[in-house]
């Protein structure tokens, strides 16, 4: 008896996971459709800014699309008159651009998110948001955009489409064509390809980092950056954006940083670090990590992977890369 | 215009003096406001030249960055050797007086004391004596060998344990070393991409496994956050303790360790559990961290608040009335539920096996491959609504036939061997196990509400369980191997 | 002991609906709020006053959701509200929201702000943003026990001329001088004691953006205690604080009567909506 019993339970089981699946199934290529959609008008949209023309073969390009599918999009763009023809090539209509606007916003500022506050690497970034940014009301992303104090740009160097859709513009230079030992400020860094994003990424080169070209030849630069030499190939080069470092920023490479103080040393704080925005700035200044206040360094961690700062008489602890954020001046023993 | 509007254009007026202000507003008024902090304090307070150097001195042993952790791994040994071989002879008092046969002459025997013969009574002859003469026998076999024996094997597996862990992991709590255990292991947490105050969490959850879930507040990255609260299962609550504080003393026993000898191994096995219960949380914290829950350890910042005296007497008094009465409050309202149901299903026929019979010899297949059995199953699916109730339910299937049980010296050692036929393996799967399965009720609801996702919610509760039943069948499964190969 | 445990768990989820702005303040019970730093004894406090035993323990973030209880003091029964620590009312993490929505929207009589007399400096940072927030602030300089066993001598007189506000030197755990909190609690709370905080003034580059967002407010909500404090949130961009002026939640906290608003904000044609034709076909 109880062997029947037994079976139909199995079957039973196995007939509900099933359904599951279907569901889940139809659910996702809903998705997916409504996904594709709007990256196609976000694409146009940043191609525009950057004043290039789209062509159906550059679209199914960009999105990784064969040409049929693509075709097929761009009839349902033009049905929910999202774009128009003229030529071959695509352009958005007031419609298109707005939500192609709304879309890159979105996925700008949940970059900027997930950088700040989530702390996720800088390669990955661009991916989670690929994905997170439809489904957020105009709501939300105007709670997330204060959430985060109105920043300017993404982790990249992107600028932020504001609410009303305007995209600012800032000088901007490529690195390839800057002139040979004149600090430079990097403000962006092209996150596609990923690969190429990685390479300059693992050599330290981040905005708002500080670089000189020391010499250029045919195929490679040679940066200083900190106090490292890099070669950098022209071709990666190209994905990178500068423009002039100012003083403030000259001046901030030279202080020791938190890190930097060897165990029961004494410091002043200069400041904290640029690179260091939302959550984790938020906490330090709360702690009494403003210009001008003591830390002594007490206590070291295991492993040295943290260490304790004495800071307006409580004992905080610290990890290295969050000491690493902030100027000091010491004060001799 | 209605005034709604009025405020609305006022408010989009601020919004452009906003823009204007520029993003280092928070750092000037922060830094004002400190300012002018220091200079008051600067006015009306003085410090003698009095030096203070008793946290220095005890900070340079705890948080030492060779001596901090071996120094953190003894004061865990040594809570848990003073938790159970304190443990040990209030158990067996509270065992005899309540349920044994013949009261408490066999606890005093042990002692070579002979009791007088008429008070050779324990609690449950007495209940059993009382109403025999009016009570139909069915019903007083359901109130007594039922519901109250239940209670009285949680009131004596749980309560002693409790009553010593609690005051000495306050007295730590108090003396202000829980962060330093956070600031000794923060090296790990980084490593597996997890929050440093996960280690505050996880002591938390050593208490509670519900407590420590509301704890992962304090955890502000939500990615984070997530993985404590999903890891937080693999630190031992109290209500499994007794579990595995009975286990680990069968398992000492079974090896046929003197007396002297048995509290110090069965202190050693649960150290053993509860480190691994650390390390299953790093290594899965690490596997989130690279797959589900990508992403690296954000910065963080602890404060480790300055060493202050703990008021012992207070501890004790509040630990025990709030902490232990209270759990023991909790575990026997479901205690008693569940003895009810134990009893009809050990009762209650369908053909000519009890219910009870039936779910085991259902459970029983799965059960061997684990190194258990069907009974042991069947309690831990009685205990989801609270973990407390595992040990006593389990005796109470194994004794379902016959309650009568002639107790006398190491009555649960007895059980566990005629009724249970346990071995080894048995014990060391179900201590795997105990440390390995599904979250309790009140755990699953508060995960609930704190990650608000129904999604995290059934991860967090089905994941251990799947984790638990794999690990348990692979160690039988080799342990039977090696055995068959000698 | 976990969640059931403390008494609090039915409570902690007040405050997330926009309207539960709250208790309404029964004619004889007074409401104070317990703010602070985390880990300066702000339970401790709270079960010395109460009776009751919310967990307390020595590091930071013991407390993660809100508590009540009751004392009487003087034939005036009190209820005591045990917030959970933070450094900071600016920074709008959710432990920090918890706090500064209780103290802003909750409308205690009087707030106690428990400060660590071992750190004073830090603690002071909190007590200034609370006296931004509300005038009806008690200073509780708790730990005095453990400050005098490391040295520490505190003019508590001159700390109060300085703050503006009551002063009350206590050590909590040996219950010692928390008559002296309550005298101070009713005294303020009575109106008997008017403290003037003395909170430092806004930054000179940041006058301007202050004196210029102040009028604006004024004018939307005439008179309101917080201003300032209000000029700093909108001024980082606080969505929350916007929230409650738009819909004059915190104009009604303050007993501001709002010129005339006859019907509640019209639904659909704001002009607002109308400039946002991307909504309609987001939802359609
Ligand atoms: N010596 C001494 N210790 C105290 C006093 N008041 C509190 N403590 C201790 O300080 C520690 C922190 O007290 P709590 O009341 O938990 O602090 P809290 O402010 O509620 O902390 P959070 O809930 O984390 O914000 C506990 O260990 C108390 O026993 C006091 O007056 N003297
Ligand atoms: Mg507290």
């Amino acid at each position: 008896m109880s062997n029947t019993i037994q079976t139909m339970i199995l079957v039973a089981i196995a007939l509900l996971l099933c359904i599951a699946i279907y569901l889940l199934i139809r659910r996702e290529k809903a998705r997916k459709s409504y996904a594709q959609l709007e990256d196609a008008l976000k694409y146009l949209v940043t191609a525009a800014f950057d004043q290039q023309l789209v062509t159906p073969d550059t679209l199914a390009g960009a999105l990784h699309l064969s040409r049929t599918a693509a075709l097929q999009l761009i009839d349902r763009l033009q049905s929910q008159s999202l774009v128009t023809f003229e030529q071959n090539n695509l352009i958005l209509t007031t419609l298109g651009r707005q939500r192609g606007l709304k879309l890159l916003r979105a996925h700008r500022l949940i970059e900027r998110y997930l950088h700040d506050e989530a702390n996720m690497p800088l390669d990955r970034i661009h991916a989670v948001a690929e994905r997170r940014e439809h489904n957020l009301t105009d709501q939300q992303i105007s709670d997330l955009d204060a959430h985060l104090g109105y920043p300017q740009s993404d982790p990249h160097g992107d600028p932020i489409p504001t609410p009303q859709g305007q995209i600012p513009n800032t000088p901007r230079f490529l690195l390839k064509d800057w002139p040979l030992n004149w600090p430079a400020s990097i403000i962006h860094i092209e996150d596609e390809p990923a690969d190429s994003f990685q390479r300059i990424t693992k050599q330290g080169l981040l905005p708002s980092s500080l670089i000189t070209i020391l010499h250029a030849s045919e195929s490679t630069l040679t940066i200083q950056h900190q106090d490292q030499t890099i070669e950098l190939p022209k071709t990666l080069a190209s994905s990178i954006h500068v423009h002039a470092a100012d003083n403030q920023a000259i001046q901030q490479e030279s202080y020791m940083t938190l890190a930097e103080l060897p165990d029961n040393h004494q410091a002043r704080v200069i400041n904290i670090h640029e690179q260091c925005q939302g959550l984790s700035r938020r906490r330090l200044l709360d702690l009494g990590v403003t210009p001008g206040a003591t830390i002594v360094t007490e206590l070291a961690s295991p492993g040295r992977s943290a260490r304790a700062y004495r800071i307006r008489g409580t004992l905080i602890a610290l990890r290295k890369d969050q000491a690493s954020q902030i100027a000091i001046q010491p004060i001799p023993a | 215009m209605s005034s709604a509007q009025d405020t609305k254009q006022v408010l989009d007026k601020i919004d452009a003096i906003r823009k204007q202000a520029g993003s280092q507003f928070r750092d000037q008024i922060v830094t004002s406001m400190y300012d002018q902090a220091e200079s008051i304090t600067d006015d009306v307070v003085t410090r003698s030249n009095k030096r203070w150097t008793f946290d220095a001195s005890l900070d340079y042993v705890a948080t030492h960055p060779l001596l901090g952790l071996p120094f953190m791994l003894g004061l865990l040994a040594l809570t848990f050797y003073l938790t159970i071989a304190g443990a040990n002879i209030p158990s067996a008092f509270l065992a005899g007086l309540l349920m044994e046969q013949g009261g408490l002459a066999g606890f005093f025997e042990e002692f070579s004391i002979t009791i007088p013969a008429f008070l050779h009574y324990s609690v449950y002859d007495l209940l059993h004596i009382a109403t025999s003469s009016w009570m139909n026998a069915n019903l007083a076999s359901f109130l007594i060998d039922g519901i109250y024996l239940t209670l009285g094997w949680v009131i004596s597996v749980m309560l002693p344990p409790m009553a010593i862990f609690f005051p000495i992991f306050t007295l730590l709590e108090d003396l202000g070393y829980l962060p330093r255990i956070a600031f000794n292991l923060d090296w790990l947490f980084q490593k597996s991409g997890a929050h440093g105050k996960q280690a505050l969490t996880m002591c938390m959850g050593f208490g509670c496994n519900a407590a420590g879930v509301t704890a992962c507040r304090i955890i502000d990255s939500p990615r984070e956050k997530l993985i404590a609260i999903l890891t937080n299962n693999f630190m031992i609550c109290n209500g499994r303790f007794p579990t595995i504080i009975a286990v680990a003393l069968f398992f000492s026993v079974f090896l046929g360790y003197s007396d002297a000898l048995v509290s110090l191994t069965a202190a050693s096995i649960v150290i053993a559990i509860v480190l691994l219960g650390v390390v299953f949380t790093f290594v899965t914290s690490f596997i989130l961290s690279k797959t589900l829950l990508k992403g690296e350890a954000s910065a963080y910042t602890l404060e480790l608040p300055p060493y202050r005296r703990p008021a012992v007497l207070r501890i004790i008094y509040t630990s025990l009335i709030d902490r232990t009465l209270f759990i023991l409050a909790r575990a026997c309202v479901v205690a008693i539920p569940a003895g009810a149901a134990i009893w009809i299903a050990a009762n209650v026929n369908i053909g000519n096996e009890s219910v009870a019979t039936h779910l085991i010899n259902f459970l029983q297949p799965l059960g061997y491959l684990m190194g258990l059995d069907g009974a042991i199953l069947l309690a831990y699916i009685i205990a989801i609504p609270a973990n407390e109730i595992i040990v006593p339910t389990i005796i109470m299937l194994y004794i379902r036939h016959n309650t009568m049980i002639e107790f006398e010296g190491d009555a649960l050692h007895k059980i566990f061997i005629e009724q249970g036929h346990w071995t080894l393996l048995t014990a060391i799967s179900l201590l795997l196990f105990c440390l390995l399965h599904n979250p309790c009720g009140t755990t699953i609801w508060t995960i609930y509400k704190e990650t608000k996702s129904k999604k995290w919610t059934i991860f967090g509760s089905l994941f251990p369980v799947v984790l638990g039943i794999a690990v348990c069948i692979i160690v039988a499964a080799t342990w039977r191997l090696v055995a068959s190969a000698f | 002991m976990s969640c059931s445990g403390n008494c609090n768990c039915s409570h902690n989820n007040y405050l997330t609906g926009g309207n539960t702005v709250g208790l309404s303040i029964g004619g004889h019970s007074r409401t104070i709020a317990l703010a602070g730093n985390p880990n300066t004894g702000k339970s401790t406090v709270f079960n010395a006053l109460t009776g009751l035993r919310q967990h307390t323990g020595n590091w930071p973030g013991k407390t993660v959701t809100r508590a009540e209880g009751h004392y009487n003091f003087n034939n005036f029964s009190y209820k005591l509200i045990d917030l959970p620590g933070t450094y900071s009312l600016l920074s709008a993490s959710v432990d920090e929201e918890i706090a500064r929505d209780y103290i802003l929207f909750g409308q205690p009589d009087c707030t106690v702000v428990v400060v660590d007399a071992t750190a004073l400096q830090r603690n002071l940072n909190l007590a200034f943003q609370v006296m931004e927030i509300t005038p009806k602030v008690v200073l509780c300089v708790n730990l005095i026990d453990e400050a005098a066993r490391k040295g520490f001598d505190i003019d508590f007189q001159a700390l109060e001329d300085k703050l503006g506000i009551p002063v009350v030197p206590t050590a909590a755990r040996r219950k010692q001088n928390l008559d002296l909190l309550q005298e101070a609690i009713e005294a303020v709370c009575t109106g008997k004691l008017k403290p003037k905080p003395n909170i430092p003034a806004p930054p000179p580059d940041l006058k301007e953006a202050i004196d210029q967002t102040l009028p604006l407010i004024e004018s939307i909500a005439p008179g309101l205690p917080s201003a300032r404090w209000v000029a700093y949130r909108l001024i980082e961009g606080d969505t929350r604080i916007r929230r409650a002026l738009e819909t004059g939640e915190l104009q009604q906290l303050a007993g501001i009567k709002l010129p005339s608003s006859p019907k509640p904000t019209p639904p659909s044609p704001t002009p607002d909506a109308a400039q946002n034709p991307t909504d309609k076909k987001q939802s359609a």
